[in-house]
């Protein structure tokens, strides 16, 4: 959601260094976005609505500080206009926030300061600027007007933290004092770091290239963010040390090299990510090391959005390959539902495992003594670390709102989980898990073949042209691939602004097929044997009454193009992973489909990357 | 100095191996042939250079990046005009707006950091010549004191006058920009089609020498570039790889993040073994081969003067030698393949003389016990039976079923 960064010690370049963590940032959002430089007469701060670029302009003739704190917003509370952007102050100037997270007792704390100003002295909607209020008023009974030095800033800072409530990091800076951050976290990311200056972010990716080694601080803790020190307390006000880690990603990953856009350099990272998922991972030592503490009697799994699609493949995988039933929950459904049954395991799915639904319902099943295991992208995430064991999918940065490399990780990580599940329950013998191998290791080159194919770039030609003009699009799909067809509507509408709808082909007659018009695209996603010849039907259902079909089959699959507009072949494979190669050719199509619309795909309207709120 | 660097074309003559990447994109000795060639430039000074990419461009973006890597600072552009490599420099050439001159360089064969260097000191229009035993294949160059006479672009075998030819590699004045633009009206699509043109236009073009000049045409050359390519490599062994206390290893060895070297492997340089890749037990690979990511080597088996690629899996007790293997190919137990002097004949009709095992594409599957005649040369996803004798070339999706026991 919101991306907060904060650099204190090093004056050179401190706004373009600024700007440069707010860029790498931006997908967090881009609803409006500010920066504030402490200098020692005061306190500079920029503000604009709109991407990032129109802020670039209005700090151009910035003066560099020692000490400044900056923020990009994605809008929760009050619409995105210059005066709700961050950083917010205090009506004397005397202190600056930026905020990522949620006040959630703003309402009252707003009618005290209210009554206690006997006026209404806020610029803004945000519960942000309660905090700059807040804090300027224990800052003024405690030391009044004189700057406050280190100890009376931490006994404001404490007296004003024990007054909100809710999920939040916070960075602050104070008049007159240009060397120190004040920091805050209360389940929410933010990191710290130390280089040449002390630096803090709510995420890795906008740090990366600045410093080697971060720290995760933990929930609850607090404290003062020097130029060569933390000096951090926990939620009692004892004092506390958090270790750094080295950090896995370089920058190189997170830029754009000679690509137009994120999306279409990750959907082509794909191959690569394959191998990196699985290399190593699939003999029987390896798979040991998906950690299961014990043989569960169900599987229920929880994620949102892309990653609940993945979830729905690892279902397919883990019936499929170790009979254990399994049941996949969005996050936020899961944790207000029921509990588990006896002996169950619980997976969380989550590209950045910062996903805040996702986090509390993996909280909740432990606290209902569940075990917990996650795949997740960023292996030092929240979710990492609150997780009993977790599963890496090695996707490198993934910057593009739309997941796209992330998915295929997520995928075949529930491949993983699914092959470890199978051999606990004697149902992979060494000989499937050797053909399963084989496969895979011949996986990454059929999809770069796929890449490299002038079919897919013709048949891409001539299905994008079925989608001008046209509002509303369906998916079909069966059995594995109906998580496919979930996905491939998804990843559509978030792009394209048109309206997809994925459904399992079997479900067609019991409402949608009402929706077909003529001319309306029709992608179906092909699969084998019984399950081929259903969708086929499904195809001539629709056709006939008047939809374009676009079917993605596999090679050599002659009878395809009789029921279709517009064919695309993958290469063939194992039927486990066909589903990720048809999946590509979705992703390409909502890529090429949003192009033509001019949207942009890297940063679609009212979306960000990671969802930290609930 | 800015360079262009040409890498639109597919290499056709390579056959399956490039079917799903571009020539430039090869891992000879651990990285793609252009990586070798920008490093050289990155060497020589140079430090930004525009990639022109066309055929599989994506798969040069996946793994250049912005070009830090390499050391330098990477611009890419796809060829839009389908005018050959003269297409591809000019659409560079109006890409770029320069007012100094530019080198201009094939991104699929590798020339020395020095005699860049030379091309950047020369002051004047140059062109790198090399001496080649098939100069019938390239634009052979006649020279007069150290100036271009005269280009012939791939004579015929009698109409050969020396075996100077044209490395490709150019110091292009930004004037030439019409004389190319005239060349490709003209509907010729060669450099040296435009260099012949400059010639008769009476423009003085300086010849320097190099003998340092690695090319690729024919799969075979593969072996040789993988070999001298190899040279250059370091021993170096990751911390992250796991290697057996009984595997010896000897001589200049390179070995990649995750690998296992199982017990009793013997590996001998000059040897470059990707990342993630699982050797042994009891395996002996010998110089000069190079194995790329993600490749299983099973148990006694010997690998020598190779170059696998890919994700290439070969089973137990498998004997493979100047042999060029695709991506994803994989080879069960007890393959053969023999090796010996073959005549291969190339596209101009000339005839090389080579020592060659087996050479396949992409994704072939070699059943157990294949014996393979040498110089046996195979598509992609081809698919030999088991205990078949194979010899000759076979196209991809060939399916070849025992030609005796």
């Amino acid at each position: 959601m919101c991306g907060i960064i904060g650099i204190t010690g090093d004056k050179e370049g401190m706004v373009s260094r600024l700007m440069a963590g707010l860029t790498k940032m931006e997908y967090r959002g881009y609803d409006s976005a500010g920066v504030c430089i402490s200098h020692p007469e005061g306190l500079d701060v920029k503000r604009s609505e709109g991407v990032l670029d129109n802020l670039k302009e209005t700090v151009k003739d910035m003066k560099d500080g020692t000490c400044g704190i900056a923020h990009t917003r994605w809008a929760t509370h009050g619409p995105p206009t210059e005066e709700n952007a961050h950083p917010h102050c205090d009506p004397q100037f005397r202190v600056a926030v930026v905020h990522n997270g949620i006040i959630e007792n703003e309402v009252q704390l707003r009618q005290i300061l209210i009554e206690a100003n006997n006026n209404d002295c806020f610029k803004s909607e945000t519960d942000t600027e309660l905090v700059a209020h807040v804090l300027a008023q224990e800052l003024d009974a405690e030391c009044g007007d004189v700057v406050p030095d280190d100890e009376q800033l931490l006994a404001a800072w404490r007296r004003s933290l024990d007054r909100f409530d809710g999920s939040f990091s916070l960075a602050a800076v104070v008049k007159g004092r240009s060397d120190v951050i004040l920091v805050a976290r209360s389940f929410s990311p933010l990191i710290l770091a130390h280089n040449e200056a002390g630096f803090l972010a709510s995420d890795v990716s906008c740090l990366v290239g600045m410093v080697k080694e971060v720290c995760f601080i933990e929930d609850g803790d607090w404290g003062l963010l020097h130029k060569d020190r933390m000096e951090l307390f926990d939620s009692e006000g004892n004092p506390v040390s958090r270790k750094s880690t080295k950090l896995q990603w370089n920058e190189e990953d997170a830029e754009l090299g000679g690509w137009p856009t994120f999306m279409l350099k990750e959907i082509n990272e794909q191959p690569a990510v394959v191998r990196a998922c699985l290399q190593g991972r699939l003999s029987r030592e390896a798979l040991r090391g998906v950690k299961i503490p014990y043989k569960p009697d169900l599987v229920r799994i929880i994620a949102c959005g892309t990653a609940f699609h993945a979830g729905m493949m690892a279902r397919h995988y883990i019936e499929e390959l170790s009979g254990i039933p399994c049941i996949v929950d969005h996050a936020h459904e899961f944790r207000y539902g029921t509990p588990a049954g006896p002996k169950a395991l619980v997976l969380g799915v989550s590209q950045s495992g910062e996903t805040a639904d996702t986090l509390a319902g993996l909280m909740t099943a432990q606290e209902r003594g569940y075990p917990t295991l996650s795949i997740v992208n960023v292996e030092t995430s929240t979710i990492a670390r609150q997780s009993d064991a977790i599963l890496g999918i090695r996707a490198g940065p993934e910057i593009g709102v739309a997941s796209t490399k992330a998915f295929t990780g997520q995928v075949l990580g529930g491949l993983l989980v699914a092959l470890r599940l199978g051999r606990l329950t004697n149902k992979v013998h060494t000989e499937e898990l050797a053909v399963i191998s084989n496969a895979a290791r011949r996986f990454p080159n059929a999809m770069e073949r796929l890449l490299a194919s002038t079919q897919l770039e013709q048949g891409l030609k001539r299905a994008r042209r079925l989608f001008h003009d046209k509002n509303h699009a369906f998916f079909l799909g069966r059995n594995s691939s109906y998580p496919i067809a979930l996905e491939g509507a998804l990843k559509l509408k978030e792009i394209s602004y048109i309206h997809a709808e994925g459904y399992a082909g079997g479900e067609l007659k019991h409402g949608p097929l009402a929706l077909i018009e003529d001319g309306t695209p029709v992608v179906v996603i092909s699969s084998e044997g019984i399950i081929q010849q259903k969708l086929f039907g499904n195809a001539r259902e629709v056709s006939a009454r008047g939809a374009r079909v676009i079917m993605i089959a596999v090679e050599g699959d002659e009878e395809a193009a009789a029921h279709a507009d517009v064919v695309i072949t993958v290469p063939k494979t194992h039927p486990l992973l066909q589903p990720i190669m048809h999946n590509v050719v979705c992703q390409l199509l909502s890529y090429h489909v949003a192009m033509d619309r001019d949207c942009n795909v890297d940063r679609p309207r009212n979306l960000a990357k990671s969802v930290t709120v609930e | 100095m800015k360079a262009i660097v040409l890498a639109a074309g597919r290499g056709s003559r390579l056959g399956g191996l490039t079917d799903s990447r571009s020539k430039v994109m090869l891992p000879v000795a651990g990285r793609p042939i252009i990586e070798w060639m920008l490093s050289e430039l990155a060497d020589a000074g140079i430090e930004e250079a525009t990639i022109v990419h066309g055929y599989a461009g994506s798969r040069i973006l996946t793994n250049l990046g912005s070009g830090k890597g390499v050391g330098l600072k990477l611009k890419f552009i796809e060829q839009t005009s389908p005018h050959g490599s003269l297409g591809a420099a000019l659409d560079a050439l109006s890409a770029m707006s320069l007012d100094e001159d530019v080198l201009i360089l094939n991104g699929d064969n590798i020339v020395s950091s020095s005699a860049i260097k030379r091309l950047i000191q020369s002051e004047s229009a140059s062109l790198l010549v090399a001496e080649h035993e098939n100069p019938q294949e390239y634009g052979v160059v006649t020279l007069n004191g150290d100036v271009i006479e005269e280009i012939q672009e791939k004579p015929a075998s009698h109409e050969v006058v020396g075996r100077v030819v044209s490395t490709g590699a150019l110091r292009c004045p930004v004037l030439w920009r019409e004389t190319f633009e005239k060349t490709v009206k003209t509907g010729l699509t060669g450099i040296p089609d435009a260099i012949r043109n400059l010639l008769e236009e009476d423009v003085e073009i300086k010849a320097i020498r190099t003998d340092t000049w690695v090319d690729v045409d024919h799969p075979w050359d593969l072996i040789d570039m993988n070999a001298i390519l190899l040279d250059r490599v370091n021993s170096s062994i990751s911390p992250a790889a796991e290697i057996h206390p009984s595997a010896v290893l000897s001589g200049n060895v390179h070995i990649s993040e995750g690998c296992i070297i199982r017990s009793g492997t013997v590996i001998e340089g000059p040897v470059h073994i990707g990342p993630n890749c699982d050797i042994g037990p009891m395996a002996v690979v010998t110089g000069s081969t190079t194995i790329a990511a993600g490749t299983r080597i099973g148990p006694f088996c010997r690998i020598r003067s190779s170059f696998l690629m890919e994700d290439v899996q070969v089973d137990s007790g498998s004997w493979l030698q100047r042999s060029v293997i695709g991506p994803a190919t994989v080879l069960r137990s007890h393959l053969n393949v023999d090796v010996g002097e073959t005549q291969k004949i190339g596209t101009s009709g000339e005839i090389h003389v080579r020592r060659l095992g087996l050479v396949t594409g992409e994704a072939c599957t070699l059943g157990h016990g294949v014996v393979t005649a040498p110089g046996t040369i195979l598509g992609s996803q081809v698919v030999v039976e088991r205990r078949s004798r194979v010899s000759g070339e076979h196209p991809s999706g060939a399916e070849i079923s025992s030609g005796g026991v």
